[in-house]
């Protein structure tokens, strides 16, 4: 990993992280990259989602009220690098192109479920989110059996949302996933309510086309 | 730090310490050494998030840099930490794994 890449990745990390692990870190990657294991594009966002997990950590663990603040200039910054690396030429072929998929599923008074199912083409996993209305906490858990799972909540504290936002008469929650490779697949969702009136809530699932060396 | 919020993500923490409970190991080392015995791939991002909370609850120390490789190794409260968690893994499994057999028979 060249060192300017990795001076613009690592300016996600909070400054206590990076001045105490960012050289070890650096080290680590061009050992990786030296041996074969994994692309620089692909440790470009595994550091990214590393980096907005500490953030939160960070922020969460100093009870600062910063969290989104944090999260905000954290994915900002994230979009730098996207930029930074594909005007290295280093990510073209991995910017997601699949239309993100969703389900609208429809839960009843109280606490309710349901399942629904999505087909996914081959592709990386790269985002989730869940939206309610507001006032109104639900869980998604969507999983290819035996292969892959995402959950995700938006029970404040319960879960590792990047984000927890309102639009409108919605609470929205987005999640960062690992990019990691998945098999074309039909994904089945279950969404749990635990209380509150009926509601109807969405799940998507952003799945990118499969990088170039992953 | 509190233990809990390691337990937060203990599955990779469990299995770093696992690791580092062979011996003092450098990062790329331990990405090796878990991908052969759990069949687990760690990025580097995720294990060094893995490492600076264990550091932090004191459960893995640091030691000296070797060339530009950065070796650390479990400490006695880590080796408490990992010796409660896997005997709580192995109770559960033990009592899931008899109730499988109480099914089956």
């Amino acid at each position: 990993m060249s060192r300017r890449l990795f001076t613009v990745v690592r300016v996600l990390y909070p400054r206590a992280w990076r001045e105490r692990y960012a050289t070890e870190l650096s080290d680590l990657c061009e050992e990786v990259v030296k041996a074969g294991e994994s692309t620089r594009v692909r440790l470009v966002f595994g550091l990214a989602g590393a980096a907005l997990r500490e953030r939160l950590r960070s922020a969460r663990s100093s009870r600062r009220l910063a969290v989104l603040g944090a999260s905000a200039s954290a994915v900002v910054a994230l979009g730098l690098v996207a930029a930074a690396t594909n005007g290295f030429g280093m990510i073209a072929a991995s910017v997601p192109t699949t239309p993100a998929q969703s389900v609208l599923l429809h839960l009843g008074p109280g606490r309710a479920q349901a399942t629904s199912s999505m087909p996914e083409p081959k592709g990386v996993t790269v985002m989730a989110s869940i939206s309610a209305p507001r006032g109104i906490d639900v869980s998604a858990d969507a999983n290819i059996v035996g292969t892959a799972n995402v959950e995700i909540t938006t029970v404040r504290g319960a879960g590792s949302a990047l984000s927890c936002r309102t639009h409108g008469s919605e609470n929205v929650c987005t999640e960062a996933l690992e990019w990691c490779p998945m098999p074309a697949a039909s994904w089945q969702v279950h969404v749990v309510k635990q209380s509150g009136p009926a509601a109807e809530v969405r799940f998507v699932l952003v799945v990118g086309q499969k990088s170039v060396g992953l | 730090m509190a233990i809990s919020e390691v337990r937060g993500s203990s599955d990779r923490s469990v299995l770093v310490l696992a690791s580092l409970a062979g011996g003092p190991k450098h990062g790329y080392a331990l990405i090796q050494d878990v991908r052969e015995f759990a069949g687990v791939r760690l990025g580097p991002g995720t294990l060094y998030g893995c490492l600076s909370k264990l550091e932090a609850a004191g459960f893995v120390e640091a030691l000296p840099a070797e060339d530009r490789r950065h070796p650390y190794r479990i400490t006695a409260n880590g080796v408490e930490m990992l010796r409660r968690q896997l005997s709580e893994s192995a109770r559960i499994a033990e009592i899931g794994l008899g109730r499988i057999e109480g099914t089956m028979a």
